[in-house]
């Protein structure tokens, strides 16, 4: 990884075409988090290895990647990425979050920020906000601010929301459709009960769903683009930020979970069906009329 | 310890019940109620006999509107000033609170599971990555608990009297509705299925789902099914979708027929009361995660299924 931050060049200038067009600056958070598939659980104490698991980009985040890509496309512009380090042990992720960040750069981000403090790990929302929005000041603020409605590993689904809170901006959460058009962005809100349109004017918070888009898998050009592109790391002294948290780290431990695990045992069709309907008897589930 | 309950007046009372059990397991819990939107005063008496002892109205504000609501939570908060504020957890309450929170300088937590007492201390357990780890998240008050809708059942009245009191709110919106679409509803409550057989990617095709259809029709089971089926495919629409960001069911027999097993998939069906896995694949994840497992081919074992079993139940 590239050497910290040089506070001077940490203020992003507002971005200009040969036209003199102004572009759009986007800044997408990415949530380095636990690779749940890959997470092991002691069978007998129930422990989770939490430490062992490794980190990956959050799946929802993808599509927040993706669409930041799809804007700049058209609207032409620059997307940095954002991602706080809150899962221990500190120094194994420091190391092991470079290969998920140059994954993001080469799904088009053009530069990935990590923030990387001892503070940070097992951070409360909260706090996880503060200090992204602190992060997003010194950046000198965005046009558009992209994040997944929520993460496979914590899934609060609140940072996004408390992000835009910090920055006092807009904000429009849940959104499967997304269209950015001069300063005014439009999105269809995918709520329970019924799809709600709405727009606002940019600088914006926008959270999605996964059924925004396809997001693309980088090219093989891409990747090895990828490995020259800027992936900063900075901690919270350099941003000045002073970390309290609301709520204490938990902790955890495996869901247990009680199933009888027996297996319906036959040697054709017909005799697992009979089987099975037996079993389904015995457990009261099915009530024979005869 | 100072709970403020925040609903519409349609929503409100199974937040109560959450109030009730905090305060069985601490003492000298008080309980009042924050009223988004249009009420009448017979419906705030209710709030009241079951255990909010003022309640709070602020009728400019709207449940299914973010920015007004979060004004409402923060004039409240600096009102009364509680250790713990309720809401129920659907998007457009959660993303108010957040809001809130955030203005407010204080912590949410999540979806809660249920809460306890642990090492003396209120604590509330969420399930996190996936459904695979239960996190004990002890408080640090003042916190905004998101609460799953019909998690707790409200109390039983009493003949306790209170008051109400209206909050006036300045909201400055900044987003614009343009338009409301309804979703197209489908019959199904997932959430309240006594039988569920349920669906995923072992079918080739969308006629196939038929036999799984029949199944359910002759033994009075709704349907179900896993992500693809409903995000990716789209043979069947969002309301039969079981699983992490889908539904969480808990029917009394979830019958999975050629479903994998994926952490997200059985993150929703935690609280079922039998499994039943039919898969063709022994090695498929969701035998672990099942009472009775079947290793057969869906397209045999269905048909026969359907058939013996409308036989038995005729």
């Amino acid at each position: 990884m590239t050497a910290l931050l040089n506070p001077r060049k940490i203020y992003m200038l507002k971005l200009y075409s040969e036209a003199g067009v102004l572009l759009v600056s986007i800044i997408v958070l990415v949530k380095l988090a636990i690779d749940v598939s890959q997470l092991r659980i002691d069978s007998s104490t129930g422990k989770p290895y939490i430490e062992e698991a490794p980190l990956k980009i959050s799946d929802i985040d993808r599509m927040a990647i993706e669409e930041a890509v799809r804007i700049k496309e058209k609207h032409g512009g620059r997307i940095t990425s954002i991602s706080a380090l809150t899962w221990p042990p500190f120094t194994k992720r420091i190391s092991e979050a470079e290969m998920p960040l140059r994954e993001v750069l080469a799904m088009g981000i053009d530069e990935a920020i990590l923030i990387a403090d001892e503070k940070l790990l097992q951070a409360d929302t909260k706090t996880t906000a503060s200090v992204i929005t602190a992060v997003i000041k010194k950046l000198g603020g965005a046009d558009l601010i992209i994040a997944g409605e929520g993460t496979i590993d914590g899934f609060s689904g609140v940072v996004g929301a408390r992000v835009a809170a910090g920055l006092n901006i807009p904000l429009i959460t849940y959104a499967r459709k997304v269209e950015l058009k001069g300063n005014i962005i439009i999105a269809e809100r995918d709520l329970e009960d019924y799809i709600e349109a709405v727009e606002t004017t940019i600088p914006a918070v926008v959270t999605v769903t996964r059924e925004i888009n396809v997001p693309r898998l980088p090219t093989l050009l891409q990747i090895r683009m990828a490995i020259k592109k800027p992936l900063r790391k900075i901690t919270l002294q350099e941003i000045e930020v002073e970390v309290e948290p609301k709520i204490k780290p938990f902790t955890i431990e495996g869901v247990k979970i009680r199933r009888k695990n027996i297996m319906i045992e036959g040697k054709t069709p017909e005799e697992l069906t009979e089987n099975l309907i037996k079993k389904l008897v015995d457990e009261g589930v099915i009530a024979p009329k005869r | 310890m100072k709970i403020l309950t925040v609903s519409d007046i349609n929503t409100g009372l199974e937040l109560l019940g959450f109030a009730e059990k905090l305060s069985i397991l601490i003492p000298q819990v008080k309980t009042e109620a924050l009223v988004i939107g249009e009420y009448t005063e017979d419906q705030a008496k209710e709030y009241m006999v079951r255990g909010a002892e003022r309640v709070y109205v602020v009728e400019e504000a709207d449940i299914k509107d973010p920015e007004t609501t979060a004004t409402a939570i923060i004039e409240t908060y600096n009102r009364t000033k509680p250790d713990i504020i309720a809401i129920r957890s659907i998007k457009n309450t959660k993303e108010a609170a957040a809001r809130a929170a955030q203005q407010l300088g204080i912590g949410t937590i999540s979806d809660i599971a249920r809460i306890e007492m642990k090492n003396e201390k209120l604590t509330f357990i969420r399930i996190i990555l996936s459904g695979k780890v239960t996190a004990y998240q002890e408080v640090i008050t003042p916190a905004v608990v998101l609460i799953p809708p019909g998690k707790f059942e409200p109390p039983k009245p009493t003949e306790k009297a209170g008051q109400i009191i209206k909050i006036p709110i300045k909201t400055e919106k900044k987003i614009k509705t343009i338009k409301i679409e309804g979703k197209k509803k489908a019959a199904v409550k997932l959430e309240e299925a006594e039988l569920i057989v349920s669906v995923g990617r072992g079918y080739r095709t969308k006629e196939d789902l038929q036999i799984a259809f029949q199944l359910a029709e002759t033994i009075g089971a709704q349907i179900g099914c896993s992500r693809p089926i409903a995000a990716d495919l789209r043979w069947l629409p969002e309301e039969h979708w079981v699983g992490l960001s889908g539904k969480k069911v808990r029917p009394r027999m979830y019958m999975a027929t050629g479903i994998s097993g994926q952490m997200q998939h059985i993150a929703g069906i935690m609280d079922a009361g039998i499994v039943v896995a039919i898969n063709k694949d022994s090695n498929a994840p969701i035998f672990q995660y099942a009472d009775y497992g079947v290793v057969g081919d869906i397209y045999k074992i269905l048909p026969l299924l359907t058939k013996r079993l409308s036989e038995i139940l005729k």
